[in-house]
């Protein structure tokens, strides 16, 4: 029996949470919906937060998906909803710099600061990106960056597996127009 | 014809199926046009990978071992719930209110029906709050759709007719209030500030029990051996409440209207409106139901769902009145609640103990037919200060 994700976010009463299988779920997906926050986020501790957020919720809505275990979709449908929420909601727009020393100070091992802050800066640059392209499309690249399959990427995003490489090649189209006029924004004088 | 960036795509990243793989291979040997385009495709591609690679997480910034994680998953589960919990107890406005007193009256009035018993003398005709009580439970037992679902009342009945009196109204001064709610507004004069005054509508609310919902959340949450009169399916329970005055002191944001239908996440960790207290001033509201109830067993029905056992509830129920106490349920952890002297009668204070920082109060009396809850962030000894101040 397959139960839709439609059918289980109508689903409000809680039924028994199958332990056993939910655990199991927990440590198969859980290297990559935090990845996918990560990648989303930028901060450890914020990407922790919302990957136990995502779990949390997949462990009091969904019982059913959990029994049926056809949840991954769901997962990275709802960490990709949070992610997207965290990185637009504007608490995200930290300077270059206080990223840039976050990220050597986090990165302690980083030989040379101004490599640090080149690459916090490419960091903010695609995050940029990614918060101002079509949704889908930004969900598609984060999830195929870290490492779903096309099959994993499709059910996420309630599509065909059929239809992930053409969704992917105009991703991936947005995503270097919208990059270049982003540069094309810095280097013009002011 | 040719190849189309979908299949491409899918090519580039070997993810065709071995034939239409081999068809495809086949087709570009001879097309420069789909060569072309595979490789304007796989440039773009590797252009965008070499970007978002900057995005994956340094050896530093890797992720915990699934293991500690998960440790850190229950954790986040014990601490969901408490929250949640205090949330909807500490919320501002008359969700208290309405909470407590749909939970009393919709799962009490619907649950405790005892199957085949001789009709007692006590009948809740009316139900009117004079006072409150407070009860503990323990979150982890509460089926979490009962308290958060602004739609619970559709889980077990048919036909819900809810209708607002009129509009939220900003007023200016407690004599505009007061007429508009049809109440005297008193205010504290401990606080200095001018408070924000709101006047919520009342609403009217109406609703037929379907016994098969009923039973349906019953089994759902394991109380499937309450049994249930047939004649009580279709039994129409009414609800009055009247209109409410809400005043604001401090940074408080009364867009109800917005949080109502943003349905305000109950899970939402963050504190709302630290820097706000409010006094809320009400008539009690009233529920009408079908004749023919027993209301101490209507209670210690609720009791049981709400996560007590039979026999505690049962001696719980024996010390209160039902046809006249609002009960509140309180989570058992991280609350603590004590009967005070307020406003020249018995009232209950209700304080979050946290370790760590300030919890909210909430502090509530019946005086001369009026509702009051104040809340606030702070101590009690601020809560009484305040609300003895009452004029």
């Amino acid at each position: 029996m397959t139960v839709t994700a439609d059918e289980l976010d109508k689903n409000l009463i809680r039924s028994e949470v199958d332990q056993a299988a939910f655990e199991a779920i927990f440590h198969e997906h859980w290297p990559k919906v935090y990845g996918v926050l990560f990648r989303l986020v930028g901060d450890s501790a914020e990407a922790e937060d919302l990957a136990l957020e995502t779990f949390w919720r997949l462990y009091r809505r969904a019982p059913r998906l959990i029994a049926a275990n056809s949840s991954s979709g769901w997962l990275y449908r709802v960490a990709t909803n949070l992610g997207l929420n965290a990185l637009r909601s504007g608490k995200r727009r930290d300077f270059y710099e206080e990223q840039a020393g976050r990220f050597a100070l986090e990165n302690n091992a980083a030989p040379d600061p101004s490599l640090a802050v080149e690459r916090a800066q490419e960091r903010e640059r695609v995050r940029t990106v990614l918060g101002k392209m079509k949704e889908r499309h930004a969900r598609l690249l984060v999830l195929r960056h870290s490492g779903l399959s096309y099959a994993e990427v499709a059910a996420a995003l309630k599509i065909a597996p059929a239809s992930v490489g053409k969704l992917l090649s105009r991703a991936e189209r947005e995503f270097e127009e919208r990059y270049g006029k982003l540069e094309g924004k810095e280097d013009a004088p002011e | 014809m040719h190849l189309n960036d979908g299949q491409l795509r899918a090519y580039l990243d070997d993810d065709l199926a071995p034939p239409e793989r081999a068809r495809a291979a086949e087709h570009m040997a001879k097309c420069q046009t789909c060569r072309d385009q595979r490789e304007t495709l796989s440039g773009r591609a590797a252009a965008a990978a070499a970007r978002m690679a900057s995005l994956d997480p340094s050896p530093l910034e890797a992720r915990l071992p699934s293991s500690s994680a998960y440790q850190h998953f229950r954790e986040h589960i014990t601490r969901k719930e408490q929250q949640s919990m205090l949330q909807k107890l500490f919320s501002h406005q008359y969700r208290l209110v309405w909470a407590a007193l749909g939970v009393i009256a919709i799962l009490g009035i619907a649950l405790a029906f005892p199957g085949v018993r001789a009709i007692a003398n006590s009948f809740l005709g009316l139900f009117r709050v004079e006072q409150f009580t407070v009860v503990q439970v323990n979150p982890g037992d509460l089926p979490e759709q009962l308290g958060s679902s602004s739609q619970f009342e559709q889980l077990i009945a048919k036909n819900v007719q809810l209708e607002e009196l009129g509009d939220p109204a900003e007023v200016s001064n407690a004599e505009e209030a007061g007429g508009l709610a049809g109440i005297p507004v008193r205010l504290p004069s401990a606080l200095e500030d001018q408070p924000q005054l709101m006047v919520q509508p009342g609403a009217r609310a109406s609703f037929e029990i379907d016994l098969p919902l009923v039973q349906a959340l019953l089994n759902e949450i394991g109380q499937e051996d309450i049994q249930l009169p047939s004649s009580l399916d279709g039994a129409t329970v009414e609800m009055e409440l009247p209109a409410s005055v809400t005043a604001g002191y401090g940074d408080c944001r009364f867009d109800s209207e917005a949080a109502r239908e943003s349905g305000i996440d109950p899970d939402d960790p963050r504190p709302r409106m630290p820097d706000c207290i409010t006094l809320v001033q009400m008539p009690s509201p009233t529920i009408s139901a079908p004749p023919g109830l027993d209301i101490a067993e209507v209670g210690e029905a609720f009791l049981q769902v709400m996560g007590m056992s039979p026999e505690e509830a049962a001696q719980f129920s024996q010390t209160v009145d039902w046809t006249t106490t609002l009960v509140i349920p309180i989570p058992r952890y991280g609350t603590n609640f004590e009967e005070v002297s307020v406003d020249g009668v018995k009232g209950t204070l209700i304080l979050q103990n946290f370790d760590n920082h300030a919890g909210q109060y909430l502090l509530i009396w019946v005086k001369n037919d009026i509702l009051y809850a104040l809340t606030g962030q702070g101590d009690g000894s601020e809560a009484l200060t305040i609300a003895n101040s009452i004029k």
